[in-house]
């Protein structure tokens, strides 16, 4: 249908059209756009402050929103890298990156715990699997059950969409059961308030989230380290992912490879996660 | 005969002439191209819009008092060249703003926060168009350099009435300075560090950056807040949280009170949504938002 004159003013157009696009790439400034996960995020910002000091002209802008929604916005092209801390990624992101025929890069930086809190006069220091089970969802609902204080237990949470409540959830309600409806829903920088205004609190954080004021309990007799964290002995342990469009521009896969880099182990190691790319033998040095 | 030749020469060049501004009919079908045509501006003018959709003229952009002075500025400079096409903006708030666009009363949310994780859903989309920040203010010669997410909380609500301790030191009370009811900086400082709640009533509202920050620099236990590109040398810039407000914290966001400032579409914009957003992170867009006093972030 399409005459061999048409083709050759449709193809001079399209070049014309091609070599406009490539000279404006070309002069804007690198920029890369990482959403998602609040747990990882706390480790990606330092690293982007240091990134953006000996790469002049770079801008790192960090987000959190949690794991999910950094997916999706990587996906849908409205961020450049997700930051996710859970442990696999949700069906219907999977099914949304297929319909939007989007293929994703997995970089795996870290490996973390998540650790229960209590409150320091709270005189509870160690809980079994199975008594986590129960108190999350409910069914003890006074520490002396457990052979703590006469107390009721106040449960705190995160929301459904945080990779850590993904975590949490697999891991210590398993599919079987559900959290407590009295759990309270609160943000990250929630927790610490939450854990002192509460005597019978209890929450659970990503280590690196456990601050003065918040005591982290031992599970099944393990203490979450960065020796049972590589041997996986400790019993509740996330990913710390970084995802990205596979067809992303060197600018977001220079990023991702700086913060997977020998460089960025010293402030993963500060923030209590296992670092992937070496594990444990550069522990010694890097601290 | 020869008038059929002239006919067909005639139409020829038409759809030459059409082929040759439409790169886009490069891997098209014929049925695309027939509908191209056929809605084409020109075709519509002759013959009448028959079944082709309304092309939009307009698209109505609502947001909090901050995204306010962004979008007039990216406004201002995308009519110029955009024909009879417009953008207005109405005023409200994050929360306000967000529940009209899922709802559709809105084209575009301007919103100046994160999204809260219940108003996540798959169908809304963020696009970040910059980002600025709240200074926390106080005396200069305050001796405290750093406080906590709490402590700033409770001071601006007046649960704690004392700046914290210093050994030896006489307690030195709290004077809280906010702005007034429109402000921008109110209302961000409000979303981003009191969870939307109001600050005490013993607070002095001063109705400028410049008039807070000089009541600030007189009064010893002041404590007050100034969005990043008004902050002056008069006042000193407390750290929260243990992190120093910066370009570079506000874009790693380590600074709590670090600003975002979206545009958000209930699923994928429209063609002009999307050209007006697209202003926004080009080139020219970014230049302007660093002209009003964000910091870029393409």
């Amino acid at each position: 249908m399409i005459s061999s004159a048409m083709r050759w003013f449709l193809a001079a157009g399209t070049a014309a059209c091609l070599l406009a696009t490539a000279a404006r790439a070309a002069e804007a400034p690198s920029t890369v756009q990482l959403r998602g996960s609040s747990s990882l995020m706390t480790i990606i910002q330092p690293l982007a402050e240091t990134y953006m000091a000996s790469h002049p002209g770079s801008r790192i802008i960090v987000s959190g929103g949690d794991s999910w929604w950094g997916v999706k916005s990587v996906i849908e092209g409205t961020a450049d890298i997700a930051m996710t801390s859970w442990k696999g990624m949700p069906a219907d992101l999977t099914d949304l990156a297929k319909d939007s025929q989007v293929t994703l890069d997995h970089t795996l930086l870290a490996r973390a715990a998540v650790v229960p809190v209590v409150n320091p006069a709270n005189p509870i220091r160690d809980l079994g699997l199975g008594q986590l089970r129960e108190l999350f969802r409910g069914g003890i609902v006074n520490w002396h059950a457990v052979g703590g204080l006469d107390l009721a237990v106040v449960v705190g949470s995160e929301n459904s969409r945080s990779g850590t409540f993904e975590v949490w959830n697999q891991r210590i309600l398993g599919s079987g059961a559900v959290i407590t409806p009295t759990a309270k829903v609160l943000q990250n920088h929630e927790l610490p308030r939450f854990i002192a205004r509460n005597k019978g609190a209890i929450a659970y954080a990503g280590q690196e989230h456990v601050g003065p004021g918040m005591v982290p309990l031992t599970v099944n007799g393990i203490a979450a380290t960065p020796e049972t964290i590589h041997d996986g002995r400790y019993p509740i342990l996330r990913d710390l992912t970084l995802i990205a469009r596979s067809d992303a521009p060197a600018s977001v896969k220079a990023f991702i490879a700086y913060c997977d880099s020998a460089e960025a182990e010293a402030v993963i190691w500060r923030f209590d996660a296992v670092p992937m790319a070496t594990g444990l033998s550069a522990k010694g040095s890097a601290k | 005969m020869i008038h059929s030749i002239r006919w067909r020469a005639r139409a020829a060049l038409c759809f030459l002439a059409l082929t040759i501004s439409r790169p886009a009919w490069a891997g098209a079908d014929f049925d695309d191209m027939l509908r191209d045509l056929r809605c084409a501006r020109a075709t519509i003018a002759i013959i009448g819009q028959g079944d082709c959709p309304q092309e939009e003229r307009s698209i109505v952009v609502a947001g909090s008092i901050a995204m306010l002075r962004y979008t007039r500025a990216l406004k201002e400079e995308f009519e110029k060249n955009s024909g009879d096409l417009s953008v207005s903006y109405g005023g409200g708030n994050s929360i306000s703003s967000l529940i009209a666009v899922n709802r559709r009363a809105v084209d575009i949310a301007a919103i100046s926060r994160e999204l809260k994780p219940k108003e996540q859903s798959i169908d809304l989309r963020t696009v970040l168009i910059g980002r600025d920040g709240v200074a926390v203010v106080a005396h200069p010669a305050n001796p405290i350099g750093n406080l906590s997410r709490l402590e700033v909380e409770e001071m601006f609500m007046g649960t704690q009435p004392t700046w914290p301790g210093q050994n030896g030191q006489p307690v030195l009370p709290v004077h809280v300075f906010v702005r007034e009811e429109n402000s921008a900086t109110r209302q961000s400082f409000t979303e981003l560090a009191l969870e939307g709640n109001d600050v005490t009533s013993a607070a002095e509202i001063m109705s400028s950056a410049e008039d807070l920050m000089a009541a600030v620099a007189k009064t010893p236990g002041a404590i007050g807040y100034v969005a990043l590109h008004d902050v002056n040398a008069k006042v000193k810039l407390l750290s929260v949280d243990g992190v120093p407000m910066s370009d570079s914290t506000i874009l790693s966001g380590r600074y709590p009170y670090a600003r975002p400032l979206y545009y958000v579409t209930k699923g994928a914009p429209s063609p002009l949504e999307g050209r007006f957003i697209e202003f926004a992170v080009s080139p020219e867009g970014q230049a302007i938002i660093e002209q009003v006093g964000a910091l870029r972030v393409r």
